[in-house]
């Protein structure tokens, strides 16, 4: 069966950013240098305007917005037409108490308003303080093998493209399967976020001009619509890894005070990211560090294959409940 | 407080022999912990992934009858042995095999839990053996618990004590200790091994190359509009990063002048733990040498002690750099577990 239309959000940083909303199309295809591919297989697709706006971050609390800032974010969506989607990092007890307030304003929203969690204290949280807004859990929360240099040369890269037994034995991403779903059902979860894998790249179909969609995307669809739940799937980069000690945060700092867990942070990921030279040109996916997390960055092929996965619609498989699959653009979250 | 405060801190110890458990139960260890990968688990893994956050190969039990004559030998000395099933992610279809390895640990090896941080083998966990009362399970730090909401989920699923991250503030771990719910216990990471990132979060695998965060920092540059202004810093703060790495690698795995071990410590913050009703202090390195574990586990017993005996903050403190003999690596503030206030 085929599910419901797939939807494009859009991640925002400011309120200035708002013309993305209906330009990401154009950021897209510079950020790859993409030309006939996209525009030929999705372009009517592209051509939506996004129905949904990210905000917040997943992996630092000094990137949730402030109160005003959520405000002006509110405002933007109910210009727009659109939804807000809060995301938040893991959560110390402080942190908690120090963003009831932007919980309380959110929460308390006309607009279709949802908050993605990647804690689970911050979901008891939620469930205790307001049940009734709509939750989805975050792709920190999924386990699966993300590491670039899982796929990034030598032979292991081929013998995972050739299903081996490597391939065979990848580790699942932690929210495809298991109790867990169902435990997320329990807590009345209505959606999972997730990335594609470095490695988990479709081999090219012949004679279809590009890409193909990438089997994970059919298989994540599979599996949250097994359990009645929607798929949210990011691109085009996929965090590996994260941490509370923040080099580009450290910069200026005095020594002793470098790599401790901020209390209070300027943050400089706003204006600027890093990269590794030699990443991206045939040894592996390219590396992108934005303050405390890393990234590896979709091949073209992925984004493609992606992009005709979506427009599609994703099958969700016999016995499968509805599931819209949701592509939520990073691409201007990150300053490249 | 927590309900195990009043017990005082325990000493928990890695191991990974039965000639080191002689020694660390000799050496005044609480409590053991240690890996256990069976060579069927390369059937499950096509020899690629690991039964927990460690290489089998210089970590772990391989043969059966040392584990058991490793329990056996605790179990003398009424000290409890805990193995780590604490990867971070597990192959496709393993997990029915770890559910059943597991049991097998607990009801036929006679070990006194597991320390567990794969929600879906936590949940499958407590279906198989939460009825038969035997297995305590701790929350490995790679499962993450940044509060005390977090706490109440964990231990509502039956959890006697949670692993806390390397990476928090000394007042994080002492709100977090005093709002979790009452029945629960904390530990806390006291000697070696540092990690760059936040374990629980991290899905990097260390077995394909080792640790990322130890590779090659040198090919990064900057982008963005504020580019141009790291760009001039950049040199100067990747050094920096680099010098912190080091410590966070035992200071090259280094020794001081009297044979302890250099690296990542709290020992000076034990004074509070106790204060705070942490349960016990865990010296990190399953797969260091005989001789490692043996200074380690006596460094941490000297200051426990000191704890045990009542001595105050400042008291902990001096003599945990005394000890240690290396003013000029404690004074860079590199080498601190839980350094900030």
């Amino acid at each position: 069966m085929r599910s419901s239309p797939s939807r494009v959000a859009i991640h925002l940083r400011t309120t200035d950013q708002r013309s993305a909303l209906s330009a990401y199309r154009e950021h897209l295809r510079d950020l790859y240098g993409l030309s006939g591919a996209i525009d030929e297989e999705c372009g009517a697709w592209l051509a939506r305007s996004a129905t949904r706006i990210y905000i917040g971050d997943e992996f630092c609390p000094h990137r949730l917005p402030t109160t005003a800032e959520a405000e002006g974010f509110l405002d933007l969506a109910g210009e727009a037409g659109a939804g807000i989607t809060l995301l938040t990092p893991f959560l110390t007890d402080h942190d908690l108490e120090a963003h009831r307030g932007l919980f309380e304003l959110l929460s308390s929203s006309s607009l279709p308003v949802e908050i993605v969690f990647n804690d689970l204290g911050f979901l008891c949280f939620m469930r205790e303080r307001y049940p009734s807004v709509p939750l989805s859990a975050g792709r920190l929360l999924g386990s699966g093998l993300k590491d670039p240099r899982a796929a990034g040369w030598g032979a292991g890269r081929q013998r995972i493209r050739d299903g081996g037994a490597e391939a065979q034995a990848l580790p699942e991403c932690g929210l495809a399967h298991g109790p867990w779903l169902d435990m997320l059902k329990e807590f009345g979860v209505r959606r999972v976020e997730r990335d594609l894998l470095s490695c988990e790249e479709g081999p090219a179909s012949a004679g279809s001009g590009g890409a193909a969609a990438p089997a994970a995307v059919t298989a994540a669809a599979r599996a949250a619509a097994a359990v009645g739940l929607e798929l949210s799937l990011y691109f085009p980069y996929g965090y590996f890894t994260t941490g509370r000690v923040c080099w580009t945060s450290s910069f200026g700092r005095p020594d002793r005070e470098k790599f401790l867990p901020r209390q209070e942070c300027a943050k400089p990921c706003d204006t600027v990211s890093f990269a590794r030279r030699d990443q991206g040109r045939g040894k592996g996916p390219r590396i992108v560090h934005q303050g405390n997390a890393f990234f590896y960055m979709y091949s073209a092929s992925q984004v493609v294959g992606l992009l005709r996965a979506a427009a599609a619609g994703p099958a969700t498989g016999q016995g499968g409940g509805p599931s819209s699959l949701r592509l939520v653009y990073q691409g201007y979250a990150i300053p490249l | 407080m927590s309900a195990c405060a009043s017990q005082g801190m325990k000493i928990v110890a890695p191991v990974r022999s039965v000639d080191e458990a002689e020694m660390l139960l000799s050496c005044g260890a609480d409590e053991l912990y240690c890996g256990y990968t069976p060579e069927e688990w390369r059937a499950h893994s096509a020899g690629l992934w690991w039964v927990n956050r460690r290489d089998p190969r210089s970590s772990d039990f391989t043969r059966r009858e040392h584990l058991l004559e490793t329990i056996r030998l605790a179990h003398e000395g009424t000290v409890p042995v805990y193995v780590t099933v604490n990867a971070p992610f597990y192959p496709a279809g393993a997990l029915p095999y770890l559910v059943d390895l597991c049991e097998r640990l607990i009801q036929e090896y006679q070990a006194d839990g597991l320390i567990v941080a794969d929600l879906d083998l936590i949940l499958s966990l407590g279906r198989r053996l939460g009825s038969t009362g035997k297995a305590r399970i701790h929350l490995s730090n790679l499962g993450g618990c940044y509060n005390h909401k977090s706490a109440e989920f964990f231990s509502s699923l039956g959890l006697e004590r949670i692993i806390l991250s390397r990476h928090m503030r000394r007042s994080e771990i002492e709100r977090l200790v005093r709002e979790a719910p009452p029945g629960i216990g904390f530990e806390v990471f006291a000697l070696n091994d540092g990690c760059y990132f936040e374990e629980a979060y991290c899905r990097v695998s260390h077995s394909l190359g080792g640790p990322f965060c130890l590779g090659d920092w040198t090919n990064l540059e900057p982008c963005g509009p504020h580019a141009a202004a790291f760009s001039a810093r950049l040199e100067r703060e990747r050094a920096c990063l680099e010098r912190y790495l080091w410590y966070q690698n035992n200071c090259g795995s280094s020794f001081q002048g009297h044979g302890l071990p250099n690296g990542p410590c709290s020992l000076c913050w034990f004074g509070f733990f106790r204060d705070w009703g942490v349960s016990a202090v865990k010296i990190v390195g399953r797969e260091a040498s005989f001789h490692r574990k043996m200074a380690s586990l006596q460094l941490v017993k000297a200051i426990v002690d000191l704890a045990r005996a009542g001595a105050g903050h400042e008291e902990i403190a001096e003599a945990a750099r005394s000890f240690r003999a290396t003013p000029e690596l404690c004074d860079s503030g590199f080498m601190c577990y839980y350094g900030g206030a």
